[in-house]
């Protein structure tokens, strides 16, 4: 999953970018309002986490024009602002979700992926994948009851293939929802990533579960009951 | 608890009691005279026809009083009474009805006298007692009395019951009293009614009054619908409600701005806090979040620090001959480094040895942060102009600097504290305190300060005027 970040404050960049990181997400971070709506409109982000007094152009304005442009999105506003008034003017303006500062990190994450959920369509937090179960919640996975100890990445990689299967995913697609503007991309990033992660998942002596469609990409094959 | 109500009902009921017993304890006093008088000049009559009928003659003295013309003086019941003595002392005529009894009989001057007397049957009786000189007959004829002719005359005391008369006092006075007790209590009534619907504009106002609290500070009194007298009243609560919601709104925005202004470093820390604990395994990010960690706790030691001056800005501080000029030079030495890193075009004007009874340290507060903010919120190769100089009993620093962003309308803002132009909040090195604490400095050093835009908006000058007076330690609030 790819975020961005809009937000002013270095230290909750700072701080925000390595929890949101280490919980498996891809994070772009920017403090200003302009460069926040350039990068929402040139990447297909999970999730857009945007604070509402910004330099540049402030948050609501964000929001606004991302509707206008037809951007769907998903908007969690995270503001100092926690009047009723500012919380339906954000909502109203187009936001999805509205939480205000000081928060709990663990809520802001559960959000986050309750908003990212809500993307691909999914309300249970749990995909079923036949031998394999991924539970988004605690971002674990388990193969016939027994967990398996995946990285950031490659948990990243197999929960995007997860929401999206049955769907044949192109490499870039996968790059632009793993990774996030700091890591500098080798081409074979996302070949290496899915070689790791079948290892890992062949392991437990299971069905191969990611298929290679050569020249289009990668799919991962429903087996859920 | 005092009523006015209740006081003004006693000071009415007990005046009106007063007034009302003083009028009738003159009217009976007045009416008891002419009731008396009246009496009196009946027995004055009486007692001068009784006079006529005593003659000297040849035979003597004589009285020419007989039953039966004058039966009142033999009978027992109702009787009258007559007694007259020569002018010896003796005994001229009794009448019957007085039995063995005597009237008196001392007479002090030629004027008829009345006296109140208990008459020999037992009752309240009223005499006269008269001088008078005996019609003298001589061959049957009558030649009138002269006085000079006799040099004692007679005394004649003519006594009747006073029955009538104090009948008609009692009368009197019981009419006078049901009078006063009915006029009193009329005027209670009257009071009570006319105080009830004279005091209803009051009991409203009060209630309108009782009515205000925290949450309504914004309702105004109607000052024409009141009665004039509570008008001045109703003006006044209106300015001095005005004056409380314009502090209430102060304070709720200065509270809703303080908190706002800590909920970013908190969010910043609790955030720090969470993600260090749950990723505790990765040694890296110690380093940076204890430093992030310090640089919030600094932020916020400052912003608390700024509130507190703020808050106590009313402490007294040391008196002294401060050379302005001296304290000026040295903070632009330092300053100007950054003006010129910023390209920004700097003009002073300074007189030497301008001194001022002031604080030291505040007065290098109000310089230094005076131009350090001139020079960050210029832009670059901004201007920036100051001058120190002697007015007429002041010292005057000038500062003006390039304006990109304010207005006239947030001239009157500026010194609130939070207020910021820019609603960003993104420095740590501002916290929208800066012109509040210059001006609450400005009270405990003994200057003013003024704001201004100037050519056109493009400027703003701020102006702080040092007295050169004796030190007056001010109030900020």
């Amino acid at each position: 999953m790819r975020l961005l970040l809009v937000e002013d404050s270095e230290r909750l960049q700072r701080s925000l970018g390595t929890g949101l990181r280490q919980a498996g997400y891809a994070v772009d971070i920017t403090g200003n309002g302009a460069e926040g709506l350039w990068f929402a409109n040139s990447h297909d982000y999970d999730v857009i986490i945007l604070d509402l007094m910004l330099p540049g152009m402030d948050g609501l304005s964000i929001v606004a024009r991302l509707r206008k442009d037809n951007k769907q999105t998903h908007v969690l506003i995270l503001t100092a602002k926690d009047t009723v008034d500012d919380k339906v003017r954000g909502l109203r303006a187009g936001a999805d979700d509205y939480l205000v500062k000081p928060f709990a990190f663990d809520e802001l994450l559960a959000r986050v992926e309750a908003l990212a959920r809500r993307k691909a369509g999914k309300k249970n937090p749990h995909i079923d994948l036949g031998e394999f179960v991924i539970d988004l919640g605690s971002k674990s996975v388990t193969a016939n009851g027994q967990p398996i100890t995946l990285t950031p990445r490659e948990y990243s990689v197999l929960e995007y293939l997860a929401i999206n299967r049955n769907r044949v995913i192109p490499r870039q697609e996968i790059e632009e929802h793993i990774y996030d503007s700091q890591v500098e991309l080798m081409s074979n990033v996302v070949d290496s990533a899915i070689c790791a992660l079948r290892r890992k998942l062949e392991r437990t002596g299971a069905t191969p579960l990611i298929q290679t469609r050569r020249g289009m990409g990668y799919m991962l094959e429903n087996r859920s009951t | 608890m005092k009523s006015i109500r209740r006081r003004l009902f006693w000071t009415q009921l007990v005046a009106s009691i007063v007034l009302t017993a003083l009028v009738g304890v003159l009217l009976y006093a007045r009416m008891r005279t002419s009731l008396q008088s009246q009496y009196d000049d009946t027995l004055r009559t009486k007692a001068r026809s009784l006079a006529a009928m005593m003659t000297v003659g040849s035979k003597g003295f004589e009285a020419e009083i007989s039953p039966e013309a004058l039966p009142e003086f033999s009978r027992n019941r109702m009787a009258q009474y007559l007694q007259v003595l020569h002018g010896d002392g003796t005994v001229a005529f009794r009448s019957k009805s007085l039995g063995e009894n005597a009237l008196p009989s001392t007479v002090d001057s030629d004027r008829p006298e009345f006296v109140n007397l208990k008459l020999p049957d037992g009752n309240r009786g009223r005499a006269i007692l008269l001088r008078f000189d005996p019609v003298v007959e001589i061959d049957g004829a009558e030649s009138p009395p002269a006085t000079s002719r006799n040099a004692h005359p007679m005394i004649l005391t003519y006594a009747r019951d006073r029955d009538d008369l104090d009948d008609r006092l009692e009368i009197l006075l019981a009419g006078l009293i049901m009078a006063a007790v009915v006029m009193s209590g009329g005027m209670v009534l009257v009071s009570v009614l006319t105080m009830k619907a004279g005091l209803q504009y009051l009991w409203r106002f009060a209630d309108d009054v009782d009515r205000l609290d925290a949450s309504n500070l914004s309702i105004r009194f109607d000052s024409h619908s009141v009665p004039t007298e509570l008008e001045p009243i109703s003006t006044r609560l209106n300015d001095l409600l005005r004056r409380l919601e314009e502090a209430f709104n102060r304070e709720k925005r200065f509270t809703a701005n303080a908190a706002h202004e800590l909920r970013t470093p908190i969010a910043e820390l609790r955030t720090l806090a969470e993600v260090a604990l749950r990723h505790d395994s990765v040694p890296e990010f110690s380093r940076v979040f204890f430093q992030d960690t310090l640089a919030i706790s600094k932020q916020m030691e400052n912003l608390v620090k700024s509130l507190l001056t703020l808050a106590r800005g009313q402490h007294t501080t040391p008196v002294d001959q401060v050379n302005l000029s001296d304290l000026m030079l040295n903070i632009w030495n330092r300053a100007k480094l950054h003006a010129e890193a910023k390209a920004i075009h700097a003009e002073s004007e300074l007189q030497p040895n301008l001194t001022a009874v002031t604080d030291r340290v505040i007065a290098s507060s109000i310089f230094s942060n005076l131009i350090y903010n001139a020079i960050e919120y210029s832009p670059r190769e901004g201007i920036l102009k100051w001058t120190l100089r002697r007015r007429v009993n002041a010292i005057e620093f000038v500062l003006e600097n390039t304006n990109e962003s304010l207005t006239a309308a947030d001239l009157p803002r500026l010194s609130e504290p939070f207020w910021r132009k820019d609603i960003v909040r993104n420095s740590d090195e501002h916290s929208g305190l800066g012109l509040s604490l210059i001006k609450t400095w400005s009270g405990l050093a003994n200057a003013t300060v003024t704001l201004e835009l100037v050519e056109a908006d493009r400027i703003l000058r701020v102006t702080v005027s040092f007295s050169m007076g004796l030190f007056d330690v001010k109030q900020a609030f």
